[in-house]
């Protein structure tokens, strides 16, 4: 294949429909493959929720067939992204194989793209062939929005965004360690709701605490479009005030508006910073496949589903897990791999019931994010949480929701085991 | 009813897919709960981390007792003194019951056990409770093949009070820190 598969997608579902029609042809001409032999589910996505529901949807039900669709050939994880960033971790810490979901669980992996659901024929279009399903559940993840940075969308290669864990974090930790001390190192957050809260804020915490042992005379100068730091603020303050002071320059009310990839210059309403590292976060919205499907509705940024089966509200016999949900249909949980790995396993609870014609149990979910505020020490969030009756959405029970007593080492420990931990529970 | 949980029974009215061989009870209470555990205790409470500890074939009479503990204060730990809170009583005998019935993993982090006389050392401070084996008994959890850091922090928790409520552990306080590390890295290569 000549084209690049993900720019195909990029521009080909940005696009819309009727770009897609075309490119559409050649699955057209490949049809049907893997021809349904009994119960199906497909699985669109191996990420934190996709993997998650694939394995076990097969635990719970080796009688249904999982396929499962993803476009990489190997995973890699977001959480824990930032300390490669920070170069405390390298990308081979952070890859993993998808080989025991297949030997373990017997998950047909299936490495291809998706470019089209079809919810009436219930089938998927992916560059191999056309694949029918009895149920599908979507994880795809995010997509950038570009329309309000001008001249990013085609300078992501200045201006990389590293926000899906891949070449773009390992570029951004080879920008730093090329970077000259005294060099200005400029990061950009873009108005809530994201994909990982905390995470721009450890991001930030990591690269001043490298700039600060290996590159003093240089700084951080952080764009923040939101009125302040948005997840954990005081204990990432306090962390900031400890230990970077002249390093990090937080700049809330800050939008990036535009770029200039000639100078590697970053706009916004008040100033032209010019860069030597720049790192532009776009906003995000839920994956462009769930847009051209219409499981996004047009207009909206995320796809609005049941809280208690993850099924999507346009289309039946479609789950939608992870970041690409709508959090005003779920209830208010955060974009975080944790809640996807626990929507991944409601939906799996939900797709088996369905399948057998029970009711679907009660979800349950849980999440805690660790963030490291330094090469050493890591403050946290913990909730759980339940359907709220009253308004049919989940809600955090209350006492058991709260922040780490501050940072500690023993967080950033507990961070580590975690991620070792929630890897295994999705791919091993 | 909430709007939700109608809108999965109009689903219903369709006919089951599948009417062959049952599927695991997902409805299972244990089950249904004891998932979240897994993203920090691994799946089934197989652990893979040095700090957290092995949940699946652990004793359900410890695991409920402990998890009270959390929910009380009495032991101090900041996530699970909150994760606690989110399960009553009935619910976490259920959650316990799930993990006792699974097979136990021993940790991956395991060294080479240590030499000298760490081994008549747990004879004498550890076996009354937790069994010849570290097996676990009716006076104490399972230890042996539980990861030697998690071991290492609960003895230095019992010892600085952050743990309390078992009279037994008491014994830690004649331990210095070169003891308990020695006898958690007994333990956790034991097998």
């Amino acid at each position: 294949m000549t084209i690049d598969r993900r720019k195909f997608l990029k521009y080909g579902a940005g696009a819309g429909a009727l770009g897609l029609a075309g490119f559409a042809a050649p699955g057209l001409a490949l049809g049907q493959i893997m021809p349904k032999g009994g119960p199906r589910v497909i699985v669109v996505g191996g990420g934190w929720g996709g993997a998650t529901a694939a394995k076990y949807i097969r635990m719970q039900a080796p009688a249904i067939e999982v396929i499962l669709i993803e476009p990489e050939p190997v995973f890699r994880s977001c959480p824990i992204s930032n300390w490669v960033i920070g170069g405390l971790k390298t990308m081979d810490d952070i890859t993993m194989s998808y080989d025991a979901l297949a030997r373990r669980h017997g998950v047909k992996v299936i490495q291809d793209s998706v470019i089209a659901i079809e919810p009436d024929a219930k089938r998927v279009r992916t560059f191999g062939g056309d694949i029918e399903y009895d149920r599908l559940v979507v994880s795809p993840g995010i997509s950038f929005i570009y329309d309000d940075i001008a001249d990013l969308e085609f300078n992501t290669d200045v201006f990389p965004a590293a926000w899906k864990a891949g070449a773009e974090t390992q570029q951004l930790r080879d920008e730093l360690q090329a970077m000259e001390d005294g060099g200005t190192v400029v990061l950009s957050i873009p108005l809530g709701p994201f994909r990982c809260p905390p995470g721009p804020y450890e991001r930030t915490s990591l690269i001043a605490d490298y700039l600060r042992r290996n590159k003093p005379h240089s700084k951080i100068i952080v764009l923040d479009a939101n009125q302040k730091i948005i997840s954990k603020g005081k204990m990432f303050k306090a962390a900031w005030d400890a230990f970077y002071t002249g390093i990090i320059d937080y700049r809330p009310d800050n939008k990036v508006i535009a770029v200039d990839p000639a100078t590697r210059t970053v706009m916004t309403d008040f100033d032209e910073i010019r860069a030597d590292v720049a790192n532009v976060i776009p906003p995000q919205r839920a994956n462009n496949l769930l847009g051209v499907s219409g499981l996004r509705p047009a207009g909206k940024r995320w796809a609005p589903v049941n809280p208690v089966t993850y099924e999507s509200t346009v289309h039946a016999d479609i789950h939608i897990t992870g970041d690409s949900t709508d959090a005003t249909t779920v209830g208010k949980v955060p974009k975080s791999g944790f809640i996807a790995n626990s929507m991944g396993k409601v939906a799996a609870g939900a797709v088996v019931a369905l399948m057998y014609g029970r009711e679907p149990p009660r979800p349950s979910m849980a999440n805690t994010c660790y963030s490291l505020v330094s090469a050493e020490e890591a403050i946290s969030v913990t909730a759980v949480y339940d359907l709220d009756d009253a308004t049919g959405k989940m809600a955090a029970i209350e006492g058991a929701k709260g922040l780490s007593p501050g940072r500690s080492r023993l967080t950033a420990q507990n961070a580590e085991d975690w991620a070792k931990a929630i890897w295994s529970d999705m791919l091993g | 009813m909430t709007n939700a949980r109608r809108h999965w029974l109009a689903g219903l009215l369709g006919a089951a897919l599948i009417c062959g061989p049952a599927a695991m009870a997902a409805s299972d209470e244990g089950y249904r709960l004891s998932q979240t555990c897994a993203g920090c205790h691994g799946t089934d409470g197989a652990a893979p981390g040095n700090t957290i500890p092995i949940l699946g074939g652990q004793r359900a009479d410890y695991l409920t007792a402990a998890m009270a503990a959390y929910r009380s204060g009495e032991r101090d730990f900041y996530v699970m003194n909150f994760i606690a809170r989110a399960f009553d009583e009935g619910q976490t005998a259920a959650i316990a019951d799930w993990f006792a019935a699974k097979p136990w993993v021993d940790t991956p982090t395991a060294s080479a056990p240590p030499a000298g006389d760490t081994a008549r050392r747990a004879g004498e401070a550890c076996a009354g409770c937790h069994g010849g084996g570290g097996e676990g008994s009716d006076k104490g959890p399972r230890i042996a093949g539980q990861p030697a850091a998690y071991m290492t922090l609960a003895m230095m928790a019992y010892k600085s009070g952050a743990r309390s409520g078992t009279d037994a552990m008491e014994i830690v306080n004649t331990m210095d820190d070169g003891d308990i590390a020695a006898l958690a890295a007994y333990y956790a290569a034991l097998r």
